[in-house]
């Protein structure tokens, strides 16, 4: 265990800003995602009901002025769009702090991703050594899916963020804590609640670690007549609730059936179509498969065959007597881990959200990559001189992270098309039948072209949704005059970002344009991602030849 | 274990993820320059146009890369009709575009009768096909062109669907039926009360150039057309839109063929069955000129008949 100091503290702030200047100055050259747009309008939503709070009160918490703000996209709950709103409103609106009011709203969920890349290396330092915890850190943000959604003012990776604070949170109070700890564990689950519904797995996580960790002990004292459960437990038990309710206004009036409400919109939440090795899928049952498959395709294999070795050596761990990690640390990584993955160990959970679902599993992941390189270059180190160790220790650094880094930094801004040389890279993919990318976000790589189009043309969206499209324009990045349209009948130009079930619309876009020849077309590694069409010059009056 | 090989294992385990970083490293970027790009096509054109001559097509493996291909090459040599081709039966010689050699699991009878490697991995070969069909007549492209007559027959009589040149195409966008063309046949106010030659995502998301008949509820289309030169069968495919062919909720779709008011044939299409090719027998009518060719589409409950066919006479 090593004790955390101040230049943990620096460098985990060092982590976060290094990250979130990554973040936002690589946010330019990315478009925005379906889910943004309607995140854009709830903000917009609630920043009206922050001023309407800070100028009169009493008004605000009415139970009119609450829903007429707040029944904006109530299925989700409120800390980040409530976020974004102040970051916009404040950020941007007063401090001009940002040339792009995108920029402004994504901002939080930006930091987030620091703070989540940070605390997976304090977490990784103070339980394994700095060495471990670094890379750790490095292993967690240096995934191309996760770097693509760690831009997007969306939940997946705010809520990643808080699991492991939370869990962080968790462990600490184990190791000497005290109510402290235990008490921001009660305060973290309840910001966690109030993320998204992922936070619904904390308590099983908590439950299994201690069961698992204390089996004797609560044993021990069932016997007696009495419940010995770490102080963290009743912390979130009571503070999670009510921070979870004070923080969401929608929870306010008619709480019980508002709140099952929520629970009902993602227990029964509808079916889309997602393709996995050729097939569409759209409803239960799905492949057991899919998430292991798809983490092996998309994580770097240095991270996951790193995090292997660090379970191997858990596992070794396990043997031996665990008194001196009152914590036990491998088994709440390795429980954080599971937990995260766990839901797709059914062939009912839905699978149309790609990897970011169990992106909250990799701050585990990387946590354990980061013992395994540590104790790889440990032993490398052990095995030469003095002298040359060093520089085989930093040469074999640097091997076992360029790959993530350079993947990852390579398939920006094409994040979710991103596949790693496991299954071929974007190429080996495409062949297999694996999605190429979803939610219509690549619009923003064929802004050059559609900034061409003469003034006043009508453009069909697609899968762009329209606040996405006036975002780019209100952003300056899109020219205000060209006319968003949702059919392709009559457009000048019709997008289309390819997904297999989507094929359709683009043969729609052949007969109503009157051309199978794209002007553009955009993606990674020469795998098509989205293509840009322009109305034939004898537009679509004779019929397809 | 000895000190010698447990000094190995501990080399090997020191040195694995070093090692698997840098393989890693070096394959990501060896697969991202191995898919031929905009200007190895567009430096390939002339050559490809040249060998786009002595076939009757032009198909690009794998299928992903055909969106490059499109924008590069052009209509002239990646006309609708390949790209959206019914099937490679009636095709006596393709040309296949491909990336390092990649081929189509249906072109597996043709056999190569030239390999060009044009750079940039692009690789062009000339497929011959054994035995291919010799088709004498398009009632696809008849319809497209206008030459047909076509009408709603219901029990309330028989209602022409008139053709129009001067209609908006009507393409609904995410979610939509197929587009229908500007011109086309008119069968009443909605867009998918017509007939026309449009392109239909099939159940494997294939495009297919096609005919959209949606027939009306308690009757059928009737599409004649006159003068036909007919070979030995009519030969054809039908299907749904995908999502139906999916979600199997309607009745069988009957697609009949009459020459000179007699039945020769029909074909019964299920729900999931997709795009299925079938077969009618000419018989006696086999090789001559039929003054006229009835094709029928009907179900028994019209409801999300969204229909699409193409046939010719082979």
């Amino acid at each position: 265990m090593t004790r955390l100091d101040r230049r943990d503290l620096l460098a985990a702030a060092l982590i976060v800003v290094a990250a979130t200047w990554l973040l936002t100055s690589t946010a330019g050259t990315l478009g925005y995602a379906r889910d943004e747009g309607f995140y854009f309008a709830a903000a917009e939503s609630y920043a009206r009901w922050f001023e309407l709070l800070l100028r009169d009160p009493g008004r605000a918490v009415t139970r009119a002025s609450v829903d007429a703000a707040w029944s904006v996209n109530h299925e989700h709950p409120a800390l980040l769009k409530s976020l974004f709103a102040l970051s916009w409103s404040l950020l941007h609106g007063r401090l001009h702090l940002f040339a792009e009011e995108g920029t402004s709203f994504r901002f939080p969920a930006m930091v987030l991703s620091g703070v989540a890349t940070a605390v997976t290396y304090l977490w990784g330092t103070e339980a394994r050594g700095r060495r471990a915890g670094a890379v750790a850190a490095g292993a967690f943000f240096f995934v191309p899916t996760t770097f693509y959604h760690s831009h997007l003012d969306c939940f997946d990776v705010p809520i990643a963020a808080l699991w492991t604070l939370t869990a962080w949170a968790y462990w600490r109070s184990l190791i000497g804590g005290g109510w402290r700890w235990a008490v921001l564990a009660g305060v973290l689950f309840g910001l966690a609640l109030d993320t998204k519904h992922n936070s619904w797995f904390l308590p099983f996580f908590v439950c299994a670690h201690t069961c698992l960790s204390r089996r004797a002990e609560l044993w021990e004292g069932l016997r007696r007549g009495r419940l010995s459960l770490p102080l963290a437990i009743p912390c979130m038990a009571l503070l999670g609730p009510l921070v979870f309710v004070a923080g969401w206004p929608w929870l306010w009036y008619d709480t019980a059936s508002r709140f099952f409400g929520y629970v009902q919109f993602h227990t029964r939440h509808e079916y889309y179509n997602m393709e996995f090795l050729g097939q569409t899928y759209w409803r239960p049952p799905f492949p057991r498969g899919y998430a292991w498959l798809m983490t092996a395709a998309t994580v770097p294999a240095v991270t996951l065959v790193a995090a292997l070795v660090g379970v191997a050596l858990a596992a070794r761990r396990a043997r031996r007597p665990h008194g001196d990690d009152p914590g036990a640390t491998d088994l709440a990584w390795a429980l954080g881990a599971l937990i995260g993955f766990a839901p797709w160990l059914s062939t009912g959970t839905p699978i149309f959200g790609g990897t970011k679902h169990w992106l909250t599993a990799y701050p585990f992941l990387a946590l354990f990559a980061g013992v395994g390189v540590d104790r790889a270059l440990s032993t490398l180190g052990a095995l030469l001189p003095p002298r040359r160790a060093r520089w085989a220790v930093v040469a074999a650094t640097v091997c076992v992270c360029a790959s993530p880094v350079v993947q990852t930094l390579r398939a920006h801004p094409w994040g979710l098309s991103a596949y790693t040389p496991l299954v071929g890279g974007a190429p080996g993919a495409a062949t297999l039948g694996l999605n190429r990318g979803f939610w219509g976000y690549t619009t923003g790589s064929v802004l050059d072209v559609l900034n061409g189009l003469p003034k006043g043309s009508s453009v069909y969206l697609h899968d762009t949704a329209w606040d996405s499209w006036k975002m780019l324009q209100r952003d300056g990045r899109l020219r205000g005059d060209l006319r968003a349209t949702l059919a392709p009948s009559g457009a000048d130009a019709a997008l289309y970002h390819h997904e297999a079930h989507m094929a359709g619309v683009e043969q729609q876009i052949w007969v109503a344009l009157g051309t199978t020849t794209p002007a553009a077309v955009r993606g990674l590694d020469g795998v098509p991602i989205v293509w840009v069409y322009l109305k034939a010059p004898h537009g679509s009056d004779t019929p397809p030849r | 274990m000895g000190e010698l090989a447990r000094s190995r294992c501990r080399w090997a385990f020191a040195l694995c993820l070093p090692a698997l970083g840098a393989a890693e490293l070096a394959a990501s970027l060896w697969l991202a320059r191995r898919t031929p790009r905009d200007a190895d096509f567009i430096a390939a054109k002339p050559r490809i146009m040249a060998l786009r001559r002595l076939a009757e097509g032009a198909v690009v493996a794998p299928r992903w890369l055909e969106p490059v291909a499109r924008m590069t090459l052009g209509d002239e040599i990646l006309p609708l009709r390949d790209v959206a081709r019914a099937d490679e039966s009636a095709y006596a010689r393709l040309l296949l575009i491909s990336a390092r050699g990649a081929t189509l699991p249906e072109l597996s009878g043709f056999q190569a009768r030239r390999r060009e490697e044009l750079g940039g991995g692009l690789v062009v070969t000339l497929l011959e096909n054994p035995s291919p069909a010799r088709p004498t007549f398009s009632f696809t492209d008849a319809v497209g062109e206008g030459r047909a007559e076509v009408a709603w027959i219901t029990a309330s009589g028989r209602a022409a669907c008139p053709w129009r040149t001067d209609l908006p195409a009507a393409a609904p966008g995410l979610f939509g039926h197929p587009a229908m063309p500007s011109a086309r046949y008119a069968c009443g106010r909605f867009a998918w009360q017509s007939v026309g030659v449009t392109v239909h995502d099939d159940e494997r998301h294939l495009a297919r150039r096609c005919v959209w008949s949606h027939p009306p509820e308690g009757g059928h289309v009737s599409i004649v057309l006159r003068d036909v030169p007919l070979g030995q069968e009519l030969h054809g495919h039908l299907s749904l839109h995908w999502t139906l062919e999916r979600d199997r909720p309607g009745t069988p779709v009957v697609f009949t063929a009459r020459v000179d008011g007699v039945e020769v044939g029909r074909d019964v299409h299920r729900d999931g069955e997709g795009w299925r090719a079938f077969s009618l027998p000419l018989g006696a009518h086999g090789g001559r000129v039929a003054r006229e060719v009835e094709l029928r589409v009907e179900s028994e409950r019209a409801d999300q008949r969204h229909v699409c066919w193409e046939a010719d006479s082979r």
